[in-house]
């Protein structure tokens, strides 16, 4: 007995018509973003926010609009465009927006108004370019609650994922009907925290450092600590010195991370420093809210390390073990790379950190737009645990050791965004202006 | 330890003739005027370059030809050419040699070839396991030799003047992957590929994957259900899951909603590089009775027709016929895997697609056609196992005959998950023997190209006959199963022979008079079986028992005894672990389903029972169901008969 030999299949003739979806997806991911998501501060991101283009899922998503699953009957979904509002009506029913591109590791702010009998959730979709889920992948912006006819307005800030990717929403209504009206998305603006200038040190220059944003009580000098009118900088040259912030402000400053708050649900902020290094030895920062190095807080740090490399430095951390330490663009031990800044001149450093607690984060340094090598400290990560402290906010050393110079400007935003909306990188080229950067206001 | 008979004792003469004349008299074939003892002078020639295979195909010759004849060839690196010479696999040496016609192009991978001349004789074949099989070939068609089990190989002494016959003959299995999944082959895969099987279970320890010295296994084969690869969880994305009675359901991914396409086609396409050459990438349906009804769906399981187009589905096998009434839900499986398909070949045009047509995907679909690099895997759980599936006396396997003849259309490459057990109890006489000559050759013609046998336990049933026939079967089905049982049951039981073969004869024949047409999942009753049927086999196997004159064959005897026991002992059985199966499923009670049985009957079962316990302690019957040990089913009978801790069976 005898057959002939199929060990490998013939070439595909048919049915390559069909298989274009992928290139599709991308396509009409990518056309809602040109056409309605530019990204900028403030424009709504969804494409059909009056809902005029609502159609059932069929075999391929609309390329505009919303469109609506069958999850449990009864289901029905139907638009009011007199009324800009769309009615949902289950069983239980998914009424999703088509999907549009996201900036990565940015805030976004989201709001709805809603009505009704149903129990009503909001969730949003993350995915990837190439149409998988990317991580975090399920966003609930609004955990399943009962509607009354007393319309509630539903504001959540979220952060999108750090790799690049296509966002949806998704309105979910179960046992009766939610009416939806006025859903926007945009990406949320940063926020100026503290912003202190040694050009507009206040009226007491000698033994306080005061905030322009008015926000925060002024910041009291340590011993160590003195003002230059000349260089208009403070000089940090003993060990210890620093400026501590008031601690009915300290609150302002706990960023919290995605390890404790939830995918997403960690803050983001911007720490910005003019300053010249002269000396010091691996230490805890020139911005740090630390009360306890044994327990949760954060820390920016611009440090020559046990090595004499000078590193910029970030950590977060929920106790001495439990903790993110980043380098830029090295770390001790791990590597020789070193910034070369301790050159009697000051430099602007923009040190972003996401909200996640990872080990990412970007650093820009004197007006660059791409960030510094990122070198992660490998013993011990934030899994688990609240940054949260009640100490107040310091500038300058932490301990005896740390930072050892001079600061011209501090500036903190809270937020994936700063000034107008600018990225971190952006705002590195604008604020640095050329060497020649803006002081005192 | 491999122990070779040197004298072939045997209580049935005639029997033992039709044996020696089958490897004497090979088919078609004249005396090549070469006898055994013409080749003490002899070398084995192979390649100068050869692989792993070829090397043990040639130690593998010299073994067993020295076992055999008491004739050692030694074995050369290419050298050697001229007469005298075995050539074993390609070489330069055989390419210049008289029979160097035989160095064709290419062989097919798993064709083989002998050609005996009186002055050289070559085997070799396809690469890396054709050469391989062609020496297990000769060895069993000219030597006599017959690999029984993994340890006990039939070895006759060949005299010095035994004629070999001139022969050029080659053979193609018609399965290129052949997998009878059995601990009995899989421990030991040096015997595995003995029996020509030629591949492993993916999740078996590394000591039981065939390597590179038996040519390593076949891609490409048998795949478990797995959600078509569809990784989003039901929580996350329930909409993309089968749309059941006006609701979403876990069951089964909804094949049409675009985000499983995408997400699956887009995973697999990141990663085609993890795929070695050949393979097969499953996209299999989960095992449950979830039909997606979502519009969508109905559409495409429609293959285009209205409603009333539709034929209707009388008594489809193994599916509501509600689930069909839009036609076959393979339909819209086969357009999902068709789909993916096609973006894996744009990248991987050597890799396959294989989907399974099982339970509610068995029915073919009427009109949409697999693409050339899917395969389809059709099981055939729920066919009569005392029938062939072209026999007529079945209709259960008339419509799965004509479900295969459809998908014989519907797709060119089908594999084949076919049973030889029964899932539900191991030990009970399986009587699905006759049926699966006619099976195996309703596969070959049914463009079955790959087949996955799932065996029972270990140890249990007829074990060792089936390890022997079934692979022989699976390697060339176009053999007769009767011949091959009288000759495992010849050279294995030996004098115990004959009461053996009365006690199979004996259940198939009643489970083909009772009328009865279950499937592999079944009670005993369910095949007609009963305890006086049990009885009459202890009695054989009492004589057997008798005729076997040594101690191994006494245990191999006693270990195959346990069938008629097992079965003697049903009603206790039945009241002890059928019955409250059945009261718990089909909630009634324990009194309704179980049978009455006299105190003096229940005491003499007691013996019975405890001597099947302790037999099958002994023979290591470990598992007595798919899943169940050995001690879940002493506790349920101890139960039965409220026996208290410390008191004895």
């Amino acid at each position: 007995m005898s057959t002939s030999s199929r060990e490998s299949p013939a070439r595909i003739t048919r049915g390559t018509q069909r298989c274009v979806f992928l290139q599709r997806w991308i396509k009409s991911a990518v056309l809602a973003c040109l056409c309605y998501g530019s990204a900028a501060g403030g424009a709504n991101l969804f494409t059909d926010p009056t809902f005029r283009e609502i159609h059932e899922l069929s075999l391929m998503p609309p390329p505009r609009g919303w469109y609506w699953q069958r999850i449990q009957t009864p289901c029905r979904v139907m638009a009011s465009p007199a009324q800009r509002s769309v009615t949902l009506e289950g069983g239980k029913v998914f009424l999703d927006s088509v999907p549009a591109e996201l900036s990565p590791s940015t805030q976004h702010d989201f709001a709805l108004q809603v009505s009704g009998t149903a129990t009503f959730s909001v969730e949003f979709l993350h995915w990837t370019r190439r149409g998988l889920p990317a991580q975090p992948h399920r966003i609930l912006l609004h955990k399943p609650a009962p509607l009354t006819a007393t319309p509630l307005t539903i504001r959540v800030t979220f952060r999108s994922p750090p790799e690049i990717s296509l966002g949806q929403l998704r309105l979910i209504a179960e046992q009766g009907t939610a009416v939806v009206s006025a859903p926007s998305l945009a990406i949320s603006a940063g926020k100026l925290l503290l912003s202190l200038d040694a050009a507009q040190p206040g009226p007491r220059p000698g033994t306080h450092w005061q905030d322009l944003t008015r926000l925060n009580r002024d910041f009291v000098l340590s011993k160590g600590v003195r003002h230059v009118a000349e260089t208009k900088s403070y000089v940090f040259d003993a060990p210890g010195a620093r400026c501590r912030g008031a601690l009915e402000d300290a609150a302002h400053f706990n960023f919290e991370t995605d390890v404790a708050a939830g995918p997403g649900q960690g803050d983001p902020f911007t720490g910005v420093f003019y300053a010249k290094l002269t000396d010091g030895l691996s230490g805890s920062g020139i911005i740090n809210k630390l009360g306890d190095l044994k327990r949760g807080g954060w820390a920016l740090g611009l440090v020559m390390d046990e090595f004499g490399l000078d590193r910029v430095t970030t950590l977060q951390q929920s106790n001495q073990q439990l903790r993110t330490i980043n380098g830029f663009p090295g770390i001790a031990g791990q590597n020789d790379k070193r910034l070369n800044v301790k050159d009697g001149r000051f430099h602007l450093f923009v040190a972003h950190l996401t909200g996640s607690g990872h080990r990412d984060g970007t650093v820009y340094i004197d007006g660059g737009t791409h960030p510094l090598t990122l070198t992660a400290w490998p013993f011990g990560s934030l899994s688990s645990g609240s940054t949260r402290n009640s100490a107040a906010l310091c500038i300058g050393a932490f301990g005896d050791h740390g930072f050892r110079g001079e600061i011209g400007f501090v500036e903190i935003w809270a937020g994936t965004r700063l000034e107008k909306g600018m990225t971190p990188a952006t705002y590195s080229r604008v604020r640095y202006r050329a060497s020649t950067p803006r002081r005192g206001s | 330890m491999q122990n070779h008979f040197r004298f072939l004792r045997i209580a049935c003469p005639s029997l033992l003739l039709v044996i020696i004349a089958a490897f004497t008299a090979t088919p078609a074939a004249n005396p090549s005027d070469l006898s055994v003892g013409d080749m003490r002078d002899w070398s084995i020639t192979v390649s100068t370059t050869p692989i792993h295979s070829e090397i043990y195909a040639a130690k593998e010759f010299q073994h067993y030809f020295h076992q055999s004849t008491g004739i050692r060839l030694p074995i050369n690196k290419g050298v050697q050419q001229g007469a005298k010479q075995v050539y074993i696999g390609r070489s330069e040496a055989l390419r210049r040699s008289a029979l160097g016609f035989t160095m064709k192009p290419e062989y097919a991978a798993e064709e083989l070839r002998i050609v005996i001349t009186a002055k050289n004789i070559a085997v070799l074949g396809g690469r890396p396991r054709g050469t391989l099989y062609g020496v297990y070939t000769f060895v069993e068609d000219y030597l006599g030799i017959r690999f029984l089990t993994a340890e006990v190989t039939h070895t006759p002494v060949v005299p010095a003047a035994h004629q070999l016959p001139a022969v050029d003959r080659s053979y193609t299995p018609p399965f290129a992957y052949r997998h009878y999944a059995k601990t009995e082959v899989s421990k030991d895969p040096a015997f595995a590929a003995r029996r020509r099987q030629n591949t492993a279970s993916q999740y078996a320890p590394k000591n039981q994957r065939m390597g590179p010295r038996l040519g390593g296994e076949a891609r490409g084969g048998v795949f478990l259900h797995n959600n078509f690869l569809f990784q989003l969880s039901f929580r996350d994305h329930p909409e993309c899951y089968a749309w059941i009675d006006g609701q979403r359901s876990p069951l089964q991914p909804c094949l049409t909603h675009p985000l499983v396409y995408r997400t699956v086609t887009a995973n697999l396409l990141q990663n085609l590089d993890g795929f070695a050459p050949g393979t097969t990438i499953p996209l299999a349906q989960n095992d449950n009775g979830g039909v997606c009804s979502c519009t969508r769906c109905i559409a495409v399981q429609r293959e285009g027709d209205a409603p009333a187009d539709i034929p209707v589905a009388e008594k489809p096998l193994g599916v509501d016929p509600k689930k069909v009434r839009n036609g076959p839900p393979s339909a819209v499986i086969l357009d999902f895997v068709n789909r993916v398909a096609a973006d894996v070949a744009k990248q991987r045009p050597d890799l396959w697609v294989g989907t399974e047509a099982y339970a509610f995907s068995m029915m073919p679909p009427r009109k949409t056609r697999a693409l050339p690099n899917v395969k389809v895997q059709v099981a055939t759980y729920h066919c009569s196992i005392l029938y062939g599936l072209n026999d007529s006396r079945s209709p259960d396997n008339v419509a799965f005959g004509k479900y295969l003849v459809g998908w014989r259309k519907a797709c060119d490459h089908l594999l084949i998950w076919h049973y030889d057990m029964n899932p539900r109890e191991y030990w009970l006489p399986f009587p699905n023997l006759r049926a699966q000559s006619a099976n195996f050759r309703t596969f070959v013609r049914s463009n079955g190209r790959g087949i996955f046998m799932q065996g029972c336990a270990e140890n249990t049933e007829l074990s060792d006959l089936r390890v022997y026939v079934m692979t022989a079967l699976i390697w060339d089905p176009s053999r007769d199963i009767d011949p091959l049982i009288d000759e495992f049951l010849a050279l294995y039981y030996q004098q115990a022979a004959p009461p053996i073969r009365r006690w199979i004869d004996l259940f198939h024949d009643q489970a083909v008079a009772s009328g009865k047409m279950s499937n592999i999942n079944s009670p005993a009753r369910g095949y007609g079986l009963d305890a006086p049927l049990g009885e009459s086999g202890i009695l054989l196997f009492e004589q057997a028992m008798k005729l076997a004159d040594t101690p191994e064959l006494k245990r191999r005897v006693e270990k195959i005894s346990l069938t008629a026991l097992r079965l003697a002992v049903e009603p206790v059985w039945w009241n002890a672990i059928e019955a409250p199966r059945r009261a718990r499923i089909l909630k009634t009670t324990l009194e309704k389903e179980r049978v009455s049985i006299t105190p003096d009957e229940l005491a003499r079962y007691r013996d019975m029972v405890r001597k099947l316990f302790s037999l099958a302690a002994k023979h290591k019957l470990n598992m007595y169901y798919e899943g169940g040990k050995l001690e879940r089913a002493r506790n349920a009978i101890r139960a039965y008969y409220q026996l208290k801790d410390g008191e004895s069976l």
